[in-house]
């Protein structure tokens, strides 16, 4: 084994030239793999961390309508107390602070409100101090903050003396308890948080039943399986929505293993399919690398001869022939990885999670594990093939005659065109795919949405539920001045006030009754989106008024509820007839709180459809000052301003410090911007497509390159006499060119037949994505045919230049 | 007066390899009459080999003319001299130089196929030049299946099929036995006798009492022409 371990390496040695291009072939190839691996790695297998992980569950609240709605903090306790599945079960949501330290300006913080057993069902140390318990979570208790290691290093640069500060959060004192370790970040899983906190609700807080916002996680009691906990859940479920009717009918509880939830889907589906696209990549190399050996095998075949005539057996050739193919990929598999600390280096300062940009994609032992078992894999799939035909070296017909003529071949050549023909379908594969991908989404992304986002400013706001914010009064008197400061900014045309923009969707939804119209089954009512907008937000956005009116300046808290409906509610809900002056209104008949409908907007789309398919069509509008504050204590700010960006950020800064300087105005951004990030991960999965896909092409036509080379250099006598018997420049062109169109062709009517698979699961994937491209699909099969057709045209037009002459050397 | 169909003027030819000039033909005259069958003799590296790339329009000479069939054939494009040695030329090599995935019969059409011949008018010419080598019930074979002789008579098939001017032949039983060797020179020979050019290279004065006339080459020069009495 030794001694054939040190003959592979002569041999490599000895080949310079076959080596490098084999290891500039696996450097890709495994590099490639390893990069889409430690992305995979980072955003779904190790997604996050927790102890015993496989003991997590995440539980949503299920109904006709979502299968991952969020939970009532009375349903929640109801749970916690009657379920006999979990050791703990905790709530939290997604929550910001206001960050207000003496002598410097508000900031806004991103954080989660956890109820006591948050922390333990992780089972994470804190790093420093300590995390919160169940005591922390009583009601007027709760000042306390744990803080997430990354804002610990940003914002207070790591400073252990942090343990025991008192900050003011949201105007009130709050002592700093304890740092979390660097894994317990979770980014892929809650985003960037900065701070945790509990929730402390009060006890009528703890009662609520009607609003349901938190997010549900347990760690199951040993032994217990998924399936009881689940039999479990559904007969609670069932005394739920038997015993409170009015805010549970159709509902249930859906249990998920947590690993399922770390990752959003719609990344995890994307990851995957990027990694198996990379094992394409992957495929194409060792096709390459199986013809590179294949022509080795060739110059080698009066070597393997004479070994087999002192007396080598076919295993031992076998194995002396994979030792060196192994070697091979393995000092490969070490380029590769050098290549991947590029590559994730490069994607992971591409990727945005909740608007902040870069992500470490670390190359660990599980990253280097898959490296060792892809280089591996290569090394003998690679060796394989060409060893096997190698020992069956007629012995006889070799050793007589040379290298030329032998029966192996014609079955070596059928191999080799076979591979070619292989790789030429899977870089068209991969090209329809990465073309497929980047033009549907630039096609997604142009769409009209049915607003005008250019021009536009956006910025978020987003009020405490502090004593200064309790009523609607004090929110709406917020509003009303801020209306009056956004109209005086210079250079603002339009301005709106509103609790959603298209840009990233609405949030909001809600069954509603029809006024005169008999109720729908509990939980079967219309579902619609809601949306509280000041005056002037139609403009501002570019939408199109209907019918009826926009919201004016006479809409006030004390004046008639109205409300605007959407172009498709109108027509869907009143087919044929006028939404004018009827009411809709909440499905509790107890208190339907009736808005009567003014008027009929264009629908509006928005970006991150692309990635979450919304719930409903339909869109219901409300004045602003209608709205109950509970709903609008986070809102948006869109102004359409002649002025450059950064301005008008200042100048809304200034103007909301002037109405209270508590209050940080934060995700300044354009609206173009803004879908940009939005739509960052696709754009990223497009040209980490688009890399693949030139790599694969770049490979393949190295592949072909080096078949049709190779072709030429056996065939060169050949050529030789043709030339000598009267063939002219151009039969000697087709002659060679024709192998390559031949190769060429197959490989294309066999790649897009694939390519019709893989559309078909892009579009599984992200059926936003608008299908049917066929002018994209030709484009890119000529692209592959012309590339194909370059390479194959270099050696041809070298045998073109073969000198006749040779016809008449003897051997 | 009926000109020569090949004629050669002072033609010399030098090769320039690493700075070293190589004279293979220096000042050679020579002429050949339809019908006509000539041998080249002399030893080896004496520049026969390259006379006849030179007649053959596989090489170009470095200084003289060389008329074939009235026309100067200096100056033409590779374009043109390929058309010419598809038509006016046969090749018989030493090592037969059959391609080895073609059957023998495709092997026989393929000059015609250059010449873009149909088909049908192919099979014809295909076939009797087979008949004439007496490889007739070879046609489906592959060279390798065939024994050197036959390989040989195939490609004196492929010479003769174009019906060419003159049949080039370089050391045509130089990787047969004597048995196999002799049955191609009097392959050559019947040829000849029913109206074909031959030039015929050979080292071996043995074969070259089969021309009319045979030339000496020593040295890149002519050295001495003498003509065979018949017996
Ligand atoms: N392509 C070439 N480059 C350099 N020298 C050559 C080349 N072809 C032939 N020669 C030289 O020209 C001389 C004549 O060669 P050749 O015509 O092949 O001789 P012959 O066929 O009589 O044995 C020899 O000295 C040979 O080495
Ligand atoms: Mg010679």
């Amino acid at each position: 084994m030794l001694s054939d371990l040190r003959y592979a390496f002569r041999q490599l040695v000895k080949n310079p030239g076959f080596t490098v291009v084999a290891l500039l072939t696996l450097a890709l190839g495994i590099g490639v793999n390893t990069t889409m691996f430690s992305v995979l790695n980072a955003l779904v297998l190790q997604a996050s961390h927790a102890r015993e992980p496989s003991r997590m569950v995440a539980v949503f609240r299920t109904s006709p309508q979502s299968q991952e709605w969020p939970h009532s903090p009375a349903n929640f306790y109801d749970y916690q107390r009657q379920n006999t599945s979990f050791e703990q079960l905790a709530a939290f949501s997604w929550t910001n602070f206001n960050l207000a330290e003496t002598g410097q300006p508000a900031e806004r913080l991103s954080g989660m409100s956890a109820s006591g057993d948050f922390f333990t069902i992780f089972g994470i140390p804190p790093a420093l101090g300590r995390v919160f318990g169940p005591r922390d979570d009583e009601a007027g208790v709760g000042q306390v903050a744990v803080l997430s290691n990354g804002f610990w290093r940003a914002h207070y640069a790591a400073d252990p003396g942090v343990v025991g500060r008192i900050v003011r959060m949201d105007g009130q004192p709050v002592t700093i308890v304890g740092v979390m370790p660097p894994e317990f970040d979770n980014v892929t899983y809650w985003g960037h948080v900065d701070l945790w906190r509990p929730s402390a609700l009060d006890g009528p807080s703890r009662q609520i039943r009607n609003n349901n916002w938190l997010q549900v996680l347990g760690r199951l009691k040993p032994g217990v399986t998924l399936g009881q906990a689940q039999s479990e859940a559904d007969a609670i479920a069932g005394r739920l929505a038997r015993d409170y009717p009015q805010n549970n009918a159709g509902i249930g509880l859906r249990l998920s293993p947590w690993s399922a939830v770390t990752t959003g889907d719609l990344s995890r589906r994307i990851s995957w399919l990027c990694m198996g696209l990379a094992g394409f990549v992957l495929l194409i190399a060792c096709a390459n690398l199986a013809n590179l050996q294949l022509v080795r095998m060739t110059a080698r075949i009066r070597e393997h001869a004479v070994r087999i005539a002192l007396g080598a057996s076919r295993m031992q050739l076998i194995r002396q022939l994979l030792v060196e193919s192994v070697l091979l990929s393995a000092v490969g598999g070490v380029l590769g990885i050098w290549v991947a600390s590029w590559g994730a280096k490069l994607i992971g300062g591409e990727v945005y999670i909740t608007g902040v940009q870069g992500l470490d994609l670390p190359i660990n032992g599980n990253v280097l594990s898959f490296t060792l078992l892809a280089s591996l894999a290569t090394g003998i799939a690679v060796g394989t093939i060409p060893a096997w035909i190698a020992s069956r070296t007629d012995v006889n017909a070799a050793l007589k005659q040379g290298a030329r003529g032998s029966s192996g071949d014609r079955s070596r050549h059928l191999f080799r065109q076979a591979l070619i023909v292989s790789e030429l379908a899977l870089a068209l594969i991969l090209l329809t795919g990465a073309g497929y991908f980047v033009r549907g989404m630039q096609r997604a992304v142009r769409a009209d949405q049915g607003w005008r986002p250019d021009g536009l400013v956006i910025a978020s706001i987003s009020l405490p539920f502090n004593p200064s914010y309790t009523t609607d009064a004090q929110c709406r008197a917020f509003f009303d001045k801020l209306g009056a400061k956004l109209a005086g900014l210079p250079g603002v045309r339009q301005s709106t006030v509103s609790a959603y923009l298209p840009v990233s969707g609405f949030w909001r939804s809600s069954g509603i009754a029809v006024e005169g119209r008999p109720a729908a089954a509990r939980g079967k009512e219309p579902l619609v989106y809601y949306n509280s907008v000041s005056p002037g937000h139609f403009d501002t956005l570019g939408m199109r008024l209907i019918r009826g009116r926009e919201f004016t300046d006479a809409d006030r808290a004390d004046s008639r509820n109205v409300a605007i409906i959407n172009e498709t509610m109108a027509s869907r809900l009143w087919p044929g007839g006028d939404p004018l002056g009827k009411r809709i209104g909440d499905p509790d008949p107890a208190h339907p709180d009736w808005l009567e409908i003014v008027g009929v907007v264009n629908d509006v789309h928005s970006t991150i459809e692309i990635v979450r398919r919304p719930d409903t069509p339909f869109q219901v509008y409300r004045p602003l000052v209608q709205t109950p504050s509970q709903f609008v204590h986070w809102f948006n700010v869109a102004v359409r301003s002649t002025v450059p960006e950064a301005t008008v950020g200042s100048a809304l800064r200034a103007a909301v410090q002037q109405i209270d300087p508590d209050q940080p105005v934060y995700a300044i951004v354009s609206a173009p911007e803004s879908m940009k990030q939005m739509t960052g991960g696709l754009s990223l999965t497009g040209q980490i497509l688009g890399v693949f896909a030139l790599i694969g092409l770049g490979l393949a036509a190295v592949g072909i390159y080096g078949v049709i080379a190779n072709l030429v250099a056996q065939r060169t006598s050949e050529i030789g006499i043709r030339m000598a018997l009267g063939a002219q420049a151009h039969d000697v062109l087709w002659l060679v060119l024709g192998q390559g169109v031949r190769l060429a062709c197959i490989g294309t009517a066999i790649g897009l037949v694939c390519s019709w698979g893989l559309v078909r699961l892009l579009i599984a994937i992200i059926p936003a994505i608008p299908g049917g491209d066929p002018a994209s699909v030709a484009a890119v099969a000529a692209l592959l045919v012309a590339v194909a057709l370059f390479a194959c045209w270099l050696p041809a037009r070298r045998a073109t230049r073969v000198d006749p002459i040779i016809a008449l050397r003897s051997e | 007066m009926p000109q020569p169909l090949l004629k050669l003027d002072n033609v010399t030819k030098v090769f320039l390899t690493d700075e070293v000039e190589t004279h293979a033909l220096s000042g050679i005259h020579l002429q050949i009459e339809k019908g006509e069958y000539v041998a080249i003799a002399g030893p080896s590296g004496c520049g026969k080999s390259t006379l006849l790339s030179i007649l053959g329009l596989l090489d170009t000479p470095t200084d003289g003319t060389y008329v074939l069939n009235e026309r100067p054939v200096q100056g033409l494009t590779p374009a043109e001299r390929a058309r010419i040695r598809n038509r006016e030329i046969g090749f018989i090599f030493q090592s037969f130089n059959l391609i080895g995935d073609l059957t023998v019969y495709e092997n026989v059409e393929l000059p015609l196929t250059y010449r873009g011949m149909p088909s049908s008018d192919r099979k014809q010419r295909v076939e009797e030049a087979l008949e004439k080598v007496g490889m007739g019930h070879r046609a489906k074979h592959v060279p390798s299946q065939l024994s050197g002789g036959q390989q040989q008579r195939v490609a004196v098939a492929r010479a003769l099929a174009g019906q060419p001017a003159v049949l080039l032949a370089d050391e045509p039983t130089g990787n047969l036995d004597s048995k196999n060797g002799d049955a191609v020179m009097e392959l050559l020979q019947s040829l000849h006798r029913t109206g074909s050019t031959i030039l015929m290279v050979t080292h071996d004065t043995r074969f070259a009492r089969h021309a009319d006339r045979t030339v000496h080459l020593f040295d890149g020069r002519v050295v001495e022409e003498s003509v065979e009495s018949k017996e």
